[in-house]
């Protein structure tokens, strides 16, 4: 523990507050910037069908009970659906799958005011989400840096 | 009718204009949504975020008039059991309180509300120790003991902070030899009284803090323990009068802190009218006074109720006591009356 | 159990003796999510009862329906801070039942995440602190910005803030990405920095001092009987770290020393969880240097080689207790959890009994224990 004399127990504090003035905010204003995500960012799952044998790996390995597998028009084999409403998003899926079929993206902006459209069957599946339908305001794309001075967003058109 | 109306007003324009537009009425209500726009952005600077942003498109100006009309339209709760009258009388008391004291004080040379000579000082001390009574009242009439505990911690405070403070503007009304806010600030002209009553200063500083209840004296309105304190049960436009109260306060305060020790409207002449040029000085020094004001609001934390009257009378009194000795024996022995 | 709770329940209750019983709740700014009934004449405390239970979530039996891979992910929603170092916990019982061990990369890199979430987690707690000692939340605010460069760390590195679901039985599930090294090591640089900003403006600050030195002192011989946990046992002299203790993960090849304090008040625990930050960083920076070179995963044979097992591991709060007991299937039959918190809680209720406590002084008091409700309920 140290010691510190009287002023710098006292006025320090006043100084090193007022001090913060200086330094650019770091929140930011959504939505009109997004922080974007990082490559490993785990999101909303994307299927591809074409990959895809019908095993049920997926629905074994899933925690939330969240994936289940359901017949498509034309096809003939089962492929899974997912209820984005128990998925906790934990990526065991798209680790256990043999052929790569199901990959994540960084988006989790899904919100819907009915619970069925919550439950993406597998042709819903396949297509994966656009941000800017999901937020039209979209401006800009923030990355965040870290550096030794503070946090840095660079900034990108979107 | 109309004629008699235009004849009073053409009579009476200089009293009506200081009461309505300034330093009255339009002013203080104007200042005090400024005032929390202020406290809002730039106390969100020193925490790193932005504040209002949205409302109005440029810096959120328009933010504190939409919170003031979304808190004007909802209902006014009587609590059950309260004292109707008593509830809704001394929250509409409040902010007039201390907008009374304000009153007195000179924004330019002559340029007071209520211009009189004399005892304009001790006139403002005496009003503004009205201010406690009322949140009493208040915090009774809610029957509620979490706010009646709130409304107790107000006198004990009071008593550690009033005492200080007059102390301490006693030693600047022997330093100028006058009770009249007016005749002080026309001698501070050539030199501010922050420095010859220096000891004077810190003490009123630090007693500043207990009179507007802000940290680290903010103990009535302890947040963390008794949910908002006296201000507890009320809602709506008698929730904005509180705020109103508490704004006006500081407000109040701050111009005394001014007028007494930084030299009032005093300050190098940049506008040719005398009339404006003191209310840009004194605004001026008032919004810097305030954003030094917010940042020790966030740079300490709430002393416990028995920390702060030790604070007030075992280390605040007997330097108040010391600063009048001091300035007693510059003033009568060394500078010979 | 309940000395205080009657029916029907009201807010404020005449005791006898002129004593009142006072209901600090859920709904309440500083109470977290649980009820403390405070037995007070109006200035001091004569008793404090914790009433936890709000935010139960049968943690327990839901893991009885998950295999090991599975469990991994309700697991570390238990608490939402420190979700490494639980798992931590789990992930060495269970590879205690079936006679695995890890690589010594997996080790390395179970290191160096459960040590980015101490950090973060003590951050917050500090700040949570600072906010019940009655300032005005600037300090909050600076700490849960600065948590920001660790979560971005994490979640470049597992790909979610918080819940990673990174350990599984055997070792990790992916390996560092390229570039992590430099990252990681600007952002502990960044972080010595706005540590020394921390001292200057509010650990060495007077009206801080003022209002958490002598509160709550907890003597040694009592916090061994009591079974206080983590920062609260190491503040009041008492020297056990489960890291050194019984070192598991990377931690008999890294070097460190644990921070104690002899005072036993709430400043202390405060205090040691500050420099417990800066012991963080320096593990993080030697775990990243010495990092070694191989797989990252190892499989589980297909049956377990032992009944039960018992494992713990040092969380930010305190040390936690695994206890598992299989009969051979993929999913265990009972997993018994014994958190720091709980023991904390205990600890709480005891204080006003050796000493006078406050009013004014309950949250620094509660809240200079660190307890987290989500902890102690499972």
């Amino acid at each position: 523990m140290k010691k510190k004399g009287f002023i710098s127990r006292v006025v320090t504090p006043f100084v090193t507050v007022l001090k913060h003035a200086a330094y650019k905010p770091v929140t930011h204003k959504y939505p009109y910037e997004r922080l974007e995500g990082f490559p490993r960012t785990r999101g909303r799952i994307v299927l591809k069908m074409d990959e895809c044998i019908g095993c049920g790996a997926c629905g074994y390995i899933c925690p939330d009970f969240a994936i289940m597998m359901k017949p498509v028009e034309g096809k003939d084999l089962t492929y899974p659906a997912i209820d984005f409403l128990k998925c906790s998003f934990c990526g065991l899926c798209v680790e256990i799958c043999p052929r790569d079929a199901l990959e994540m993206q960084s988006v989790v902006e899904l919100g819907s005011s009915n619970y069925r459209d919550l439950t993406y069957y597998p042709e819903r599946m396949t297509e994966p989400e656009d941000i800017k339908k999901l937020l039209p305001e979209l401006k800009y794309v923030l990355t965040p840096v870290a550096t030794k001075e503070g946090m840095k967003y660079i900034r990108r058109r979107v | 009718m109309i004629d008699w109306l235009i004849e009073f007003i053409r009579v009476n324009l200089d009293p009506l204009f200081k009461i309505i537009i300034f330093p009255g009425i339009t002013f203080i209500m104007l200042f005090t949504i400024f005032a929390v726009w202020y406290q809002r952005k730039f106390l969100a600077r020193l925490m790193l975020r932005m504040g209002p942003v949205h409302a109005g498109r440029v810096m959120g100006w328009l933010q504190l008039i939409a919170d003031s009309l979304k808190l004007l339209t909802k209902e006014i709760i009587f609590p059950a059991y309260s004292y109707k009258k008593l509830f809704l009388l001394s929250a509409i008391t409040l902010p007039v309180i201390p907008a009374a004291a304000i009153a007195l004080i000179p924004f330019a040379p002559g340029y007071a509300i209520f211009n009189v000579k004399g005892y304009t000082g001790l006139l403002f001390l005496g009003i503004m120790s009205l201010y406690p009574i009322f949140i009493v009242l208040m915090g009774w009439a809610s029957n509620n003991k979490f706010t009646l505990i709130g409304a107790f911690r107000t006198i004990y405070l009071d008593v550690a902070g009033e005492i200080p403070i007059f102390l301490s503007v006693l030693g600047v009304f022997i330093w100028a030899g006058t009770y009249d806010l007016q005749d002080i600030v026309a001698m501070q002209s050539s030199m501010w009284f922050v420095i010859p009553q220096f000891l004077g200063f810190i003490v009123f500083f630090i007693s500043y803090f207990a009179m507007i209840e802000k940290a680290p004296m903010d103990i009535p309105e302890a947040e963390t323990e008794l949910v908002f304190g006296y201000r507890t049960e009320y809602t709506g436009a008698l929730f904005l009068d509180t705020m109103l109260g508490d704004y006006i306060n500081i407000l109040a305060w701050s111009l005394m802190m001014v007028t007494l020790y930084f030299g009032g409207y005093n300050g190098p002449a940049i506008f040719p009218d005398p009339l404006l040029n003191g209310a840009f000085w004194i605004l001026f020094k008032l919004i810097i006074l305030l954003a030094i004001t917010f940042t020790v609001i966030i740079s300490y934390a709430r002393l416990r109720i028995d920390q702060a009257i030790r604070l007030g009378w075992y280390y605040l009194i007997p330097l108040a006591l010391l600063n009048l000795i001091i300035t007693v024996i510059i003033k009568y022995v060394v500078l010979g009356g | 159990m309940h000395r205080y709770l009657t029916d029907p329940f009201q807010e404020i209750e005449e005791v006898e003796g002129g004593l009142f019983k006072l209901n600090i709740g859920p709904q309440h700014p500083i109470s977290g999510q649980g009820r403390f009934i405070v037995l007070t004449d109006g200035e001091l405390v004569y008793d404090i009862e914790v009433d936890i239970g709000y935010s139960h979530r049968g943690i327990e039996k839901i893991l009885e329906y998950k295999n090991y891979i599975q469990a991994v992910v309700p697991l570390e929603r238990m608490v939402m801070l420190d979700t490494s170092n639980i798992l931590m916990g789990f992930v060495r019982a269970v590879e205690e039942l079936y006679g695995v061990e890890p690589p010594p990369r997996a080790n390395y890199i179970r290191t160096i995440i459960n040590e980015l979430n101490r950090i973060s987690s003590h951050l917050y707690a500090l700040g949570l602190y600072a906010e019940s000692a009655g300032w005005n939340p600037a300090v909050f605010i600076w700490t849960t910005v600065d948590r920001e460069p660790i979560l971005d760390i994490l979640e470049m590195i597992t790909g979610a803030r918080w819940s990673h679901s990174f350990f599984i039985p055997g070792g990790v599930r992916a390996d560092l990405p390229n570039g992590i090294k430099e990252r990681i090591l600007d952002t502990m640089d960044f972080l010595e920095r706005r540590l020394e900003v921390y001292e200057d403006a509010w650990i060495y600050n007077e009206t801080f001092r003022m209002r958490t030195e002598g509160v709550g002192v907890l003597p040694r011989d009592k916090a061994i009987e009591w079974g206080a946990a983590g920062p609260s046992l190491r503040a009041s002299g008492v020297k056990y770290d489960t890291r050194l203790n019984e070192p598991y993960s990377a931690y008999p090849e890294l070097d460190f020393k644990i921070v104690t304090h002899t005072a036993g008040d709430a400043y202390a625990r405060g205090w040691v969880r500050f420099e417990e930050i800066k012991v963080s960083i320096d593990l993080v920076r030697q775990a990243i240097e010495n990092i070694p070179k191989g797989p990252v995963k190892k499989a589980l044979p297909p049956r377990p080689v032992k009944q039960e097992a018992l494992a713990r591991a040092e969380t930010a709060r305190g040390e936690i207790n695994f206890y598992i007991y299989t009969e051979g299937r993929d999913k265990p039959y009972r997993v018994k959890i014994s958190p720091a918190s709980f023991r904390n809680f205990f600890v709480i209720e005891q204080m006003p009994k050796i000493q006078e406590i406050k009013l004014a002084d309950v949250p620094p008091l509660i809240y200079s224990f660190d307890p987290w409700f989500l902890d102690a309920d499972r």
